[in-house]
């Protein structure tokens, strides 16, 4: 004689594993799910309520570096998307942010009692951005070694916002970070445009910074140049369309991918690379990725 | 989902249009984020922004449909939560599996944030409850709306383990959501 109650609860096992496929891949119809499973419905309802706002954090990040990386157009009208840039090698923000302050900080006439205070990986960017284009000046010998009217930049004067984030990223609490950055991004009128609000994106345009360790681009000669020297107004917008990009110095050969190398900065929260290598222009897909 | 837009938005976006790449991002981010808070709330916000930055070194070259691209979002950020619970711990391997849930503030933050998303933090909080794999293969069934073959092979099970897992994990919910009394 057939065993009625297994083959029933088999039965119930399957209607109730078809309702749970179906709740999975979003085609349930209502009233589909057993009486029992209808909690579960309500839990994979709410997990895909709609967005809420404090889900879209983060937005402004990734619109600045879409600017940099595949929105810019140079005036020739060619993509930079390939184009390494510091601004791409930076995690956030903030990164961007700290970076800036720390550049202009060393850079600027403010600098000697910001510089012993660095640690090195922020010394680093700032002896990258500030060496590359002015040799192997230090901060303190900035603005004596040539007449002052041929480096107009080094009096740009650090907004205070930037330099208190700086400040608060180097000595702060948590809060005192959140708080300081909340404000220099408002002042800046927002997260993508604080390295221009610092001064520093005019200067990283201008001079086609990169990244590129044991390979600094040399200065444009002060007399071969129609406009050498960095503009360092201060200026609250980037001016994307100005300063169309030297050529590279020589002891730099062109860069034709970005540099893999991570930013050597505090703030990148994860190495990567390391166990997930990617190059750009084939994306790492999904070991399995169904080929469609 | 952007459904039968996607193709003509990612279009767009690898051509430069920033409307589009934001409509990418106000898709995805707030899945990712629901994922990320789960299975790694403390980072979760740092791994979502660096998921970001990777994709836009690899958007130009992406090919294509959107299971497709939803799978490279999530795939990156599982890679990035293991990576940082590698180097926390120093450990030379580690299964995201080897990773306790953290466990979610129901109200910590609730002035902060909106009512109607108060549901969905308290679904989230139960799957905390349940064993990694089981919550993992619900997120990314439910909340990335990947097939079982997509999220088989990102996990590196068989469909009918990930199958399984996501069936317990639903009766599992449903138990814990019934002896809770919760009104989501």
């Amino acid at each position: 004689m057939p065993n009625f109650s297994w083959l029933s609860r088999r039965d119930a096992s399957a209607i109730e594993d078809a309702a749970l496929a179906a709740l999975l891949s979003g085609t349930e119809a209502p009233g589909d799910l057993p009486a029992g499973l209808q909690p579960a419905a309500d839990v994979v309802a709410a997990l895909r309520a709609r967005p809420a706002s404090d889900e879209l954090v983060g937005e402004n990040v990734a619109l600045a570096e879409f600017r940099a990386r595949v929105g810019v157009s140079d005036p020739a009208g060619q993509r930079h998307r390939r184009r390494p840039s510091l601004l791409t090698s930076l995690a956030s923000a903030k990164a961007v942010a700290a970076a800036a302050v720390v550049a202009i900080a060393v850079g600027g006439v403010a600098t000697a009692a910001y510089a012993g205070a660095l640690p090195s990986s922020a010394q680093r960017i700032a002896h990258e951005l500030i060496d590359a284009p002015q040799g192997h000046k230090t901060a303190t010998t900035t603005s004596d070694t040539k007449p002052a009217n041929s480096r107009p930049h080094h009096h740009f004067k650090v907004p205070a916002l930037c330099v208190a984030f700086f400040r608060a990223e180097q000595h702060g609490t948590a809060a005192q970070k959140k708080a300081a950055f909340e404000k220099l991004e408002k002042a800046a009128g927002g997260a993508n445009k604080i390295a221009a609000y610092c001064g520093f994106a005019r200067r990283h345009r201008a001079h086609h910074f990169h990244f590129r360790p044991g390979c600094r681009p040399m200065a444009p000669h002060p007399s071969s140049s129609a406009s050498p020297q960095p503009s360092w107004s201060p200026s609250p917008q980037p001016s994307s369309s100005a300063s169309p990009m030297p050529t590279p110095a020589a002891s730099c050969p062109p860069l034709t991918h970005p540099v893999g190398k991570p930013f050597p900065h505090r703030h990148r929260p994860f190495p990567i690379g390391k166990h997930t290598p990617h190059r750009p222009g084939t994306p790492s897909r999904p070991a399995g990725s169904p080929a469609k | 989902m952007l459904s039968e837009r996607f193709a003509a938005v990612l279009s767009a976006a690898k051509e430069g249009s920033e409307d589009a790449f934001s409509l990418l991002f106000r898709d995805a981010n707030p899945s990712l984020l629901r994922y990320l808070r789960v299975i790694a709330p403390e980072v979760a916000e740092d791994v979502a922004a660096e998921t970001w930055l990777q994709v836009l070194r690899g958007l130009t070259g992406f090919r294509g449909d959107e299971q497709d691209w939803r799978a490279w979002l999530f795939t990156i950020s599982r890679r990035k939560v293991i990576d940082d619970a590698r180097r926390r711990s120093r450990r030379p391997t580690i299964q995201l599996s080897d990773v306790p849930l953290g466990r979610l503030p129901l109200a910590a933050d609730a002035a902060d944030v909106a009512l109607e998303h108060l549901s969905t933090r308290k679904a989230m909080a139960m799957l905390t409850a349940l064993p990694p794999l089981q919550a993992e293969v619900i997120l990314l069934r439910v909340v990335a709306g990947l097939d079982t073959d997509v999220v088989a092979k990102m996990l590196g099970r068989s469909p009918g383990a990930v199958r399984v897992a996501a069936h317990r994990g639903l009766r599992h919910l449903a138990q814990i959501a019934a002896e809770a009394g919760v009104t989501l």
